[in-house]
């Protein structure tokens, strides 16, 4: 039988990543991992050890969806006032907006490359497609788990995986297909 | 071929996404392990401060339900012992009396005389 703790450090690499891509912070995502795991041992511990995954994922789906609502609520409170962040002054917001058709050449260079610009990708996809994405190709949950920590119906995740997909290899494909790598 | 080619990406995306948790920094590392520690103690606190709720509770709440279980068992048991029902022999002769009463057929004229008759008897004989 598995321990909460063997279940949660095989857990904690992915959530963090999972956290770091959809807050494009390091200290955010920490945050975000640590109350989903106090949230889970405390609350849901005594739940089947196979309820654990769905259970967890959820909760860290709810921390990330409230991050963002935060981050909403802020930005519009500094829009109303006519201020900016401190953090925020220097930034071209129309420098962050992902161009479909702009070329990645670094993506046909190592898979290295190919791993950072797949990060990049995933970071500029709705939020939605990108949970999706990572739970679904990466955690290896079910549709009927990610439907369940996203909240949302089975036809939704299916739907938005395959935007994600889309998108993804429309951004990464060209180089991906004619790189020196992958094609297993 | 789509769904092929759909597959292989997938399977390429988790070769990467794999390879950026395993080149995490020993800070994160570090940071998560901590973070799971806490949150593993955080529970164990918890049960604890339970647990030591629930002994204090059964502390304090064994005594008093004794004391009241003992309260309780006086109130019901002492009624039984110390006011045992003793026949009153007036009322019950009273209720004879008024039962007779109702049930005869004589006039009620005659059981009003019948009081001063009783009490008429009980004066001594004068001259």
């Amino acid at each position: 039988m598995q321990s909460l703790d063997q279940f949660l450090a095989e857990v904690e690499g992915r959530a963090f990543q999972i956290a770091r891509i959809a807050t494009g912070c390091d200290q955010d995502a920490l945050d975000i991992v640590q109350e989903s795991m106090i949230s889970l041992v405390t609350s849901y511990s005594d739940k089947c050890e196979s309820n654990w995954k769905p259970l967890f994922y959820r909760i860290l789906q709810n921390r990330i969806t409230d991050f963002h609502r935060r981050k909403t609520l802020t930005g519009k409170i500094f829009a109303w006032i006519g201020l900016k962040k401190a953090d925020e002054e220097d930034i071209d917001l129309l420098e962050q907006i992902a161009d479909p058709n702009a070329d990645m050449p670094e993506l046909a260079l190592s898979k290295d490359r190919f791993s950072d610009a797949l990060i990049h990708a995933l970071e500029q996809l709705p939020a939605r497609q990108q949970q999706t994405f990572l739970l679904r190709i990466w955690e290896g949950l079910s549709v009927k788990e990610t439907a369940e920590a996203m909240q949302c119906g089975e036809g939704s995740v299916k739907t938005h995986l395959s935007r994600a997909t889309q998108t993804l290899r429309a951004h990464l494909e060209p180089h991906y297909f004619s790189g020196d790598h992958h094609e297993s | 071929m789509n769904h092929e080619k759909d597959q292989a990406f997938h399977e390429a995306a988790r070769e990467a996404l794999d390879k950026q948790e395993s080149q995490l920094t020993p800070e994160v590392k570090r940071a998560l392990y901590q973070a799971r520690v806490d949150a593993l103690q955080k529970r164990n606190q918890d049960k604890d401060s339970t647990r030591l709720w629930g002994w204090s509770l059964q502390k304090s709440l064994y005594p008093t339900g004794l004391a009241m279980a003992a309260i309780l068992t006086m109130v019901l048991w002492l009624p039984d012992t110390g006011s045992e029902i003793v026949p009153d022999s007036t009322s019950t002769q009273f209720s004879a009396e008024t039962l007779d009463m109702l049930s005869a057929e004589e006039d009620l004229s005659f059981y009003e005389d019948l009081e001063f008759i009783n009490w008429l008897a009980t004066q001594p004989e004068q001259g």
